[in-house]
């Protein structure tokens, strides 16, 4: 049950931290 | 020299099978390429972790002759996986404290609740090791 909490929360941080990452990019200044 | 050496190898060998896929990069590549290498560096870090966590618990049970068997390796991955939690939150928040230092403004808020998140990292992995147990109880409970 632990195991199943833990991976659930994972997977939704990283789904959350893809989003950052695609919004980083989308305005950072890359020159 | 060595550096200007290994750069104008790595500029001018075949390194990937076609440079041009590779740079420029677009922006969404470039947050892909990031997400997935930022799991793989935290995927290897768990595992070195682990690993030398399981080594310490099997060399203090070889040292004490077999009379006690490693436990807490169960917790303690556990504990590891909220790596895989923590570490988005934390980044998060860095960045965001990124974007308002490159605005001309510090918030102590935001450095704050970054460092609150780090400490509330630290002690959740001590705790479930079980590393306030010699802090409680008398020394007769230390030994289980």
């Amino acid at each position: 049950m632990e195991a199943v909490i833990l991976i659930a929360l994972a997977v939704a941080s990283q789904l959350f931290y893809r989003r950052v990452l695609r919004a980083h990019f989308a305005r950072a200044d890359l020159a | 020299m060595i550096a200007a050496f290994a750069w104008g190898r790595a500029s001018s060998w075949p390194v990937f099978p076609r440079w041009g896929r590779f740079y420029p990069v677009s922006r969404a590549e470039l947050a892909r390429v990031t997400f997935w290498s930022s799991l793989l560096q935290n995927a290897g870090h768990c595992a070195v972790t682990g690993l030398i966590f399981a080594a310490g618990g099997l060399a203090a049970a070889a040292l004490a002759g077999g009379a006690v068997t490693p436990d807490g390796m169960p917790a303690f991955a556990r504990a590891l996986g909220l790596v895989f939690v923590v570490l988005p939150v934390q980044q998060w928040l860095r960045l965001r404290q990124a974007r308002q230092m490159e605005a001309g403004g510090f918030r102590a808020a935001t450095l704050l609740t970054i460092m609150l998140s780090f400490a509330f990292a630290v002690l959740v992995t001590l705790w479930t090791i079980g590393y306030p147990r010699p802090l409680r109880g008398s020394p007769r409970s230390w030994k289980r």
